[in-house]
């Protein structure tokens, strides 16, 4: 069953804790104050390195960072998030 | 009747921009100013965020707090801080913020800077 991961917290050790849930077919979607994570040492996009990550746009320009991510990181709107909760069999958010 | 001497505040912020607490104690700081009172601004932590450039809510139907930093000179806000680590820690480049030159302060500059003002708000 793949699932899509939502954090919303700009909080190291709830993507560690989330990190260790991830398993392949899963996916990662940051938001709100979570997209702020994506700032802080570039070592935690690489920590997820092995799975889709997206990054709801909304949030990143409100916060100034839409030029600072790692391109490997997807950016979507509310309808490419709406598309992602129907590509994945569940949703946890964090 | 003497007027009395300005008292020297300092508020200190380690919340995000987005945090309603920001807005409120930025609020507070426009107040204090007004009422000509010495201000020191420190952005601490998460706070440094506040800092980023073309931040822009407008998508989201947020008011956008940061397009009013630019304007605290004019209440005579001019002792701004930043922590140096927490810059780093973000990736922000110092000579790219919303706010130029601001005074780079490590934890012993935020304790004498604390000792030095009558009267501390904090938001975090």
């Amino acid at each position: 069953m793949n699932t899509l991961f939502v954090l919303n917290r700009h909080d190291t050790d709830t993507l560690a804790a989330c990190q260790a849930c991830l398993h392949a077919g899963d996916a990662l979607l940051l938001m709100e104050e979570a997209v702020y994570l994506l700032l802080d040492k570039r070592d935690v996009v690489q920590s997820i390195d092995n799975f889709p990550a997206f990054a709801l746009s909304g949030d990143l320009v409100a916060r100034g960072i839409s030029a600072k991510i790692p391109p490997r990181v997807e950016c979507v709107d509310y309808a490419g998030f709406v598309a992602l909760t129907l590509r994945f069999d569940r949703i946890i958010t964090w | 009747m003497a007027t009395p001497s300005p008292r020297r505040f300092l508020f200190l912020v380690s919340c995000s921009p987005w945090q309603p607490r920001a807005q409120a104690l930025l609020d507070l700081l426009m107040t204090t100013a007004v009422l000509d009172q010495e201000v020191h601004l420190c952005f601490w932590g998460d706070g440094v965020l506040h800092l980023l450039e073309q931040q822009d809510g407008t998508d989201l139907q947020l008011k956008t707090l940061a397009r009013q930093l630019p304007a605290l000179e004019l209440y005579g806000v001019t002792h701004v801080y930043a922590e140096r680590e927490a810059l780093h820690r973000h990736g922000l480049d110092t000579n790219a913020l919303l706010l130029p030159s601001p005074t780079l302060l490590d934890q012993a500059g935020l304790r004498q800077l604390m000792q030095q003002c009558e009267i501390v708000e904090h938001c975090g």
